[in-house]
Formats: C-alpha cells, sequence, structure tokens
C-alpha cells in the first residue's frame, strides 16, 4: 500500500506536522471501524441465512401417512411360493410444499408361510440403500450394490457388508387386504433406527 | 501461523499486492458522501445475488409448483420470510439507489468526456435492473405478479408488426404456462445475471480508469491539496452508507412482515392487477391514452426515456459542470423526475379513492391468508396453486352436498327443510321453534305434528341455548343451557322428544347430539333411524355410499354453515 505517500500529501496540506498522527489514527479507526461494520452485516446476513439452509435437517420432509397402507388382498399372495415384490403406494404424501395421492414411496418383499402367515421386508438395503431382488437360483435376497445376501426364511444377513438383515415391515391383514406399515431405517448400524 | 498461511497464498497469487493495488486510489478533493452510491449499489448486488441463490434453494419454477414454493418459504422455512423479503425489498432498494447514483452522475456533470461510455453503461445497468424486476415480479406466480406481467407482455403483444411474435417469445408460447415460467426463471437467474455482472465489472473498470468526478466548485490546487486516500477515508463512508441502507432494509422488512405473496395465480379470476412500484408512472400513463395513441405512448415512453438519458452526454458536451450552468439540460431531468413522482402519486391516489379497488384488494388479500394457511396446514395439491383451495375441510363435503343433497335441501323445489348457511345457528333454531312448518322447516315434507313453541323470551333462550348445545358448539353458554335443559324436561318437550341419544321410538325425534358432526353423520346413512323420524322420513338413505372420509366432509361442510350468517353465501 501506498498508503504513507498519501497521508503525507494530505496531512502536508493541513500544514501541522502535529496532526500527521491524529490523521493516521483516525484513519486506524476507520480502518478497524470498516472491517468491524462488514463484519457485523455480514454476521447479521449469515445467521438467518444458514438457519434457512439447515431447515430441513431434522425435519420430515418427505411424511407419508402413518396409517397403515393396503398393498394387496390377503388371498392373492400364494403360501409357499417365493417372496414377491409389491410396490407401496401411499396416499396424502406430503413432499415439502405439495401434497399428493397415489405416490408410490417405496416396495416390499411379501411372502405367505404355508401355515399361512404374511409377512414383508423393506426393499431397502441395510448397507447403504439399494433395492434387494430376490433370486430364484440361490433362492435368497441378494443387494447387486455390494452383494450383500440375506436369508428367505427370516431375512438375517447371510454374507457381504450389509450389518443387519433386511428390515421388516409391521403387517396387518384387515378384512381380506394385506397392509403395511411403511418405514424407514438408518442405514449401515446393526441396529434399526428409524429415520 | 494465520500469516503463515498467508504468505504461503501470497507468494503463490500474488493476492496482497492485489488488494493494495485495488485499495490504493486517490480520491481527488477528498472523500464524499455523495460518493458512495456505486458501492451501495455493488453491496445491494451482491446481498441480491446472495439471497436469490439461497431462495433458488427452495424455489420450483414450474405453473403448477412455484407458487407453493415460494408460499412454502414464506411461511415454513426457517427464516424463509426474511430472505424473501430482503431480497424482495432488496430489488426497490436498488431502483432507488440506482436512481441516486444517476442522479449524483448528471448533477456532478460526470457523464462528461471522457466518461461518456461509463455513463451508457449505466443506463443499461438501469435497464437491466428494472429487467431483474420485471421477470423477478412473476416468479412467485402469485395473481398480482401473473396479472401484473401479463400487462407487460401484453404491451409487447401490440409493438408494430411483429408484435405477436414479441409477445409469443417472452411469454414463450400462446399463453401463460411452465413455459413462461422457466423462461423467466432462466433470465432472471442465468441470463440477466451474467450480463449484469459484466457490464459491471466494465462499469467499475471504467470507473477505476477515470476516477471519480471531483467537486466542480473547487480549482486544481484545492482539489490536489484535499486529495484523500480511498481506503479508508472513502471506504469508511462508502460502508457508513451500506450500513444505513442495510439497517433500512431490514426495518423495512421486519415492518412489512416481508414480501407481499398473494392468493396462487387463477386464470379463471378477477384481479386488480398492478405493478411494482417502480412501474407505477408506466402504468398510470396508459391509462390517459387510448386508440393508437396508447400503443405510441406504451412502447414510446420508455424508448424516450432511454433515449434523453443515453443522449445526454452528447449534447451537454461543454468542459462546464457546474450545475447552475447547466440548468437547461438538468431542467430536463428535473421534469422527468417530477413527471414520475406525479405519475406514481396519481396511481396511488386513484387507487385510495376507488371503494371498488379497496374492496377487491380486501377481498383478495383474505384469499391470499386463506390459501397461505391452507398450504401449511395441508400442503398444496399437485395440480396447482388454486387446488390449495380444495383442500379447505368441508369443500369436498361441499361438492358432495351439491351434487346429492342440494336437490333436497337447497332452492324452491326442496323436498326437505333448507340446509343454508346458518343452518342450525341459534337464530336458526329460534325460527324453527317459532314455526316448525314453515317452508324452510317441514313445510315440504310429510313430517308433522310440531306446534310452535310458546315461551317467555328469557325461556326462549334458554331452549334455544339448550338445543344449539346439541350440536356440539364451542360457544355455548353452559349455563343457559341447563337452564334450557330442565325446561325442557320440566315442560311440553319432553312429551314427544328425548334428548339423551338412546331413546327410540318417541313421537317426536330424540334430540340429543343433534346437529353434531357425528350425528349428522349417522342421520345421512340412516336418516329413517328410530332414534328420529323413523319411516316417516322421505330421505333417502346413503348407506354405503360415501366414503367415512366423504362422510365426514359432507358433515363438515354442513356444520360449517352453523357459523355462516344466513343468506350469505
Ligand atoms: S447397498 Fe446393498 S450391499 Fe451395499
Amino acid at each position: 500500500m501506498s498508503d504513507k505517500s498519501k497521508e503525507k500529501s494530505s496531512s502536508e496540506s493541513k500544514a501541522r506536522p502535529s496532526s500527521e498522527s491524529k490523521e493516521n489514527s483516525r484513519r486506524g479507526f476507520m480502518k478497524t471501524a470498516t472491517l468491524a461494520i462488514g463484519g457485523v452485516m455480514g454476521a447479521i446476513t449469515a445467521v438467518p441465512l444458514v438457519r434457512y439452509f439447515l431447515h430441513p435437517v431434522g425435519r420430515r420432509m418427505v411424511s407419508t401417512p402413518s396409517a397403515p397402507i393396503d398393498i394387496a388382498a390377503a388371498s392373492d399372495i400364494v403360501a409357499g411360493a417365493a417372496p414377491v415384490r409389491l410396490p407401496i403406494i401411499a396416499s396424502g404424501v406430503r413432499d415439502a410444499w405439495n401434497t399428493a395421492n397415489d405416490i408410490a414411496v417405496g416396495s416390499c418383499w411379501v411372502s405367505k408361510s404355508e401355515a399361512g402367515e404374511i409377512t414383508a421386508y423393506s426393499s431397502v438395503c441395510p448397507h447403504l440403500g439399494c433395492s434387494i431382488s430376490f433370486s430364484e437360483k440361490s433362492d435368497d435376497f441378494r443387494c447387486p450394490c455390494h452383494n450383500s445376501s440375506f436369508n428367505k426364511k427370516d431375512g438375517g444377513r447371510n454374507e457381504g457388508p450389509a450389518k443387519r438383515g433386511l428390515d421388516p415391515l409391521e403387517i396387518k391383514v384387515e378384512e381380506g387386504r394385506v397392509k403395511v406399515v411403511y418405514k424407514r431405517y438408518r442405514n449401515d448400524i446393526s441396529d434399526r433406527e428409524p429415520v | 501461523m494465520l500469516s503463515k498461511i498467508g504468505d504461503w497464498f501470497d507468494e503463490r497469487t500474488g493476492y496482497r499486492a492485489g488488494i493494495a493495488k485495488a485499495l490504493d486510489e486517490d480520491v481527488l478533493g477528498g472523500a464524499r458522501f455523495a460518493y458512495v452510491f456505486g458501492s451501495v449499489l455493488t453491496f445491494l448486488l451482491v446481498l441480491q445475488m446472495t439471497t436469490g441463490v439461497f431462495l433458488a434453494m427452495y424455489y420450483s419454477p414450474s405453473a403448477t409448483d412455484a407458487w407453493a414454493s415460494v408460499a412454502f418459504i414464506n411461511d415454513q422455512v426457517t427464516a424463509g420470510w426474511f430472505v424473501r423479503g430482503l431480497h424482495s425489498h432488496g430489488a426497490s432498494a436498488m431502483v432507488i439507489v440506482a436512481g441516486l447514483h444517476l442522479l449524483q452522475t448528471a448533477i456532478y456533470g460526470a457523464y462528461k468526456k471522457p466518461r461518456e461510455l461509463n455513463w451508457i453503461i449505466g443506463v443499461v445497468l438501469l435497464g437491466l435492473i428494472l429487467a431483474f424486476a420485471l421477470t423477478g415480479y412473476l416468479l412467485p406466480w402469485d395473481q398480482t405478479g401473473y396479472w401484473a406481467t401479463q400487462v407487460a407482455t401484453g404491451i409487447a403483444g401490440t409493438s408494430p408488426v411483429i408484435g405477436q411474435q414479441v409477445q409469443e417469445a417472452m411469454q414463450a408460447g400462446n399463453g401463460y404456462g411452465n413455459l413462461t415460467i422457466t423462461r423467466f426463471f432462466a433470465l432472471h437467474v442465468f441470463v440477466l445475471p451474467a450480463i449484469l455482472i459484466g457490464m459491471t465489472v466494465f462499469h467499475i473498470a471504467l470507473f477505476r480508469k477515470h476516477h471519480q468526478t471531483p467537486p466542480w466548485w473547487l480549482d486544481k490546487k484545492e482539489l490536489k491539496a484535499r486529495t484523500q486516500p480511498f481506503w479508508p477515508d472513502q471506504m469508511f463512508k462508502d460502508i457508513v452508507a451500506m450500513a444505513v441502507v442495510f439497517a433500512l432494509l431490514i426495518i423495512v422488512n421486519y415492518q412489512t412482515g416481508g414480501a407481499h405473496l398473494d392468493a396462487p395465480a387463477d386464470p379463471s379470476t378477477a384481479f386488480d392487477a398492478r405493478p411494482e412500484w417502480y412501474f407505477r408512472p408506466l402504468f398510470q400513463m396508459l391509462k390517459y391514452f387510448h386508440g393508437p395513441m396508447e400503443v405510441i405512448v406504451a412502447l414510446g415512453a420508455p424508448v424516450v426515456i432511454g433515449g434523453v438519458l443515453l443522449g445526454l452526454p452528447f449534447v451537454d458536451r461543454g468542459p462546464e459542470r457546474n450545475p447552475m450552468k447547466r440548468l437547461p439540460y438538468l431542467a430536463v431531468l428535473a421534469v422527468g423526475i417530477v413527471l414520475t413522482v406525479g405519475l406514481t402519486l396519481a396511481s396511488y391516489r386513484e387507487d385510495a379513492n376507488n371503494p371498488e379497488f379497496q374492496k377487491a384488494a380486501k377481498h383478495s388479500h383474505a384469499r391470499a391468508t386463506k390459501a397461505r394457511e391452507l398450504a401449511v396446514k395441508y400442503g398444496v395439491p399437485a395440480q396447482g396453486g388454486p387446488a390449495v383451495f380444495t383442500m379447505e375441510p368441508g369443500y369436498q363435503g361441499k361438492k358432495l352436498f351439491s351434487r346429492d343433497c342440494a336437490g333436497c335441501h337447497l332452492g324452491s323445489d326442496r323436498k326437505g327443510p333448507e340446509i343454508a348457511s346458518g343452518y342450525n345457528s341459534r337464530q336458526w333454531i329460534s325460527d324453527f321453534l317459532h314455526n316448525p312448518a314453515a317452508d324452510r322447516f317441514f313445510g315440504p315434507t310429510k313430517i308433522t305434528g310440531m306446534d310452535p313453541v310458546t315461551a317467555s323470551d328469557e325461556d326462549y333462550a334458554a331452549l334455544i341455548e339448550f338445543v344449539y348445545a346439541q350440536t356440539g358448539a364451542d360457544d355455548v353458554n353452559v349455563d343457559l343451557a341447563a337452564q334450557g335443559n330442565k325446561l325442557f324436561d320440566d315442560g311440553d318437550c319432553s312429551d314427544c322428544h328425548a334428548s339423551d341419544w338412546e331413546t327410540e321410538d318417541e313421537v317426536g325425534p330424540n334430540i340429543g347430539k343433534r346437529g353434531s358432526h357425528d350425528m349428522i353423520k349417522q342421520f345421512i346413512v340412516t336418516p329413517n333411524h328410530a332414534r328420529w323420524f323413523g319411516d316417516k322420513n322421505e330421505m333417502p338413505s346413503s348407506k354405503g355410499k360415501y366414503s367415512e372420509a366423504e362422510l365426514d366432509e359432507i358433515a363438515g361442510y354442513i356444520l360449517g354453515l352453523q357459523s355462516k350468517a344466513r343468506n350469505s353465501d
């Protein structure tokens, strides 16, 4: 900065050597004040912007009704057959500003035991969230992403990087209709922590 | 540590010298508040860009989503109203400060040689700011923006020869829709900012080349003697001015509760469109011209204003900078300012003195409030903004009622009692008790036998309150109702009516819970229930016809009539 020469020239105009130090401290004050005012203005702007940016954190921006969702007629699911993937189609889905009906929010693998008991597993891989498929060949659930495989019988983990078995979804059979309580859990931990 | 990092960067970028050079500028004749406007504009520009980017994080440019997303920002996102308000009021601030900047430049004669080009760039920048305002006004896709912008594109459509093509290019097609909004959005956030930033850089570079125009009243020697460095002397004044403007912005923002947001754009409604305040003069002017003159004025006025401004440095050419000696030129500006202010005031005055407009404004305000409340509570249906009104409890019910019930319960061909605004209100109950066989009540039905109730005024009030209490209304006077209950039980009423909900097969209907949500639902399903009129009731049963939710809707609608004044629909 060629500040000094300038200060000299302007203080020369005042023609009083004693005012030079005064001038210097005045400029020092102005520099500090300028930076301070700028800093305060920046902070006043930044605080609401950061809060604004973080608004969705920890909030349910996409939410489905908590009531069980109808996925099939109980009679359509064949006892003892291989699991079938059924879409979970919710009504009244809120997505930020929208509300909409008949929105596919996910799917589940549903099967019926010979005894007639219906079970459903979320098709979201508990590892990192890829979509689980069922392999007829090896007769187990497989994730195509990192080759986790899961037991057909209880959804337990057979092999691969997943830290837990498939997430079972609560099933309710009401008046011949199969209804599922749709839930998602945190990825890649051994416990089931709903999100 | 910090200085070491600084050294590392400095060695590789030379930023210290860069900053020093940027700040090293002599202000001939000394720092002045008259010079702050450019810096304040730069500050506002940065503020607009920042808030704009943040708004884009939640904004969705589509005809069906735009309003809903803006309402979401405004009413639900943390500090959303504040950010949006800053952006909207910041635009107004830019227009004002740009005007002041232009005025200062004109008074100081700063457009004179060799600075003519920079003046021209400045005028173009002013036009760009207005283009920002115009495109931004539409983006919320609310009533105001939608209708006001229709006027703007409509004006473009009146251009000679290629009018229609111009209009279709602006609105992207034959009418307003998704493409209009994506087009305006792309202009507002990509095209205009790119041009604005480029030209601003050019503007500032030219300014640095020619420096600020010093006061005309000081001679060379004096100017030199008073010279001060830009940093910190001028910069300090600049930032003080920025802080003042910023503080004003925040105050205005708080006081207005952020930016205005009207009800969602709805082509099927009437709306008194008004442009942003800075377009008011143009808007007002159009009222005075009709026929072919309208087109000439609408398209000509901006051209004339732009032309006068651009031409100024080429007409006022001498080296003289004292405004007193350039009065004729400055007078042109003064006339322009007076006209602008006059037209603006006239426009606002006209609105203020127009009861029709005031009424419409009040109505649209109420609609906006309703729409925003519903959006917060229920979300906006995917069909688009105006569909938010279908989320109102009772809306579906009203539709079902109109379809299935109104035939017998509304109008002159009724077969049943009238079910309209005020149904089951205290007034309704009073009217009924005074004359149950009236046309509004059992007149058109086969149900007969109830005599008008005779009682003292005081007892009447108590009885009414007791019957009213059955509906489950939340403003029941409990003591009065209890008094009415006693009269009911002790007097003639209980000879024919029970009031406990359970008892069946009395002469008259059981009035327990009469008019409550549950009762209405059950009555719709089994109108011939022995609790009420039994088989005397001609109303057909709707058993199995409606879902539980639909019954709730219908009951909700009917219950909603209670608090409405009769004949208010
Ligand atoms: S996501 Fe399924 S194994 Fe990794």
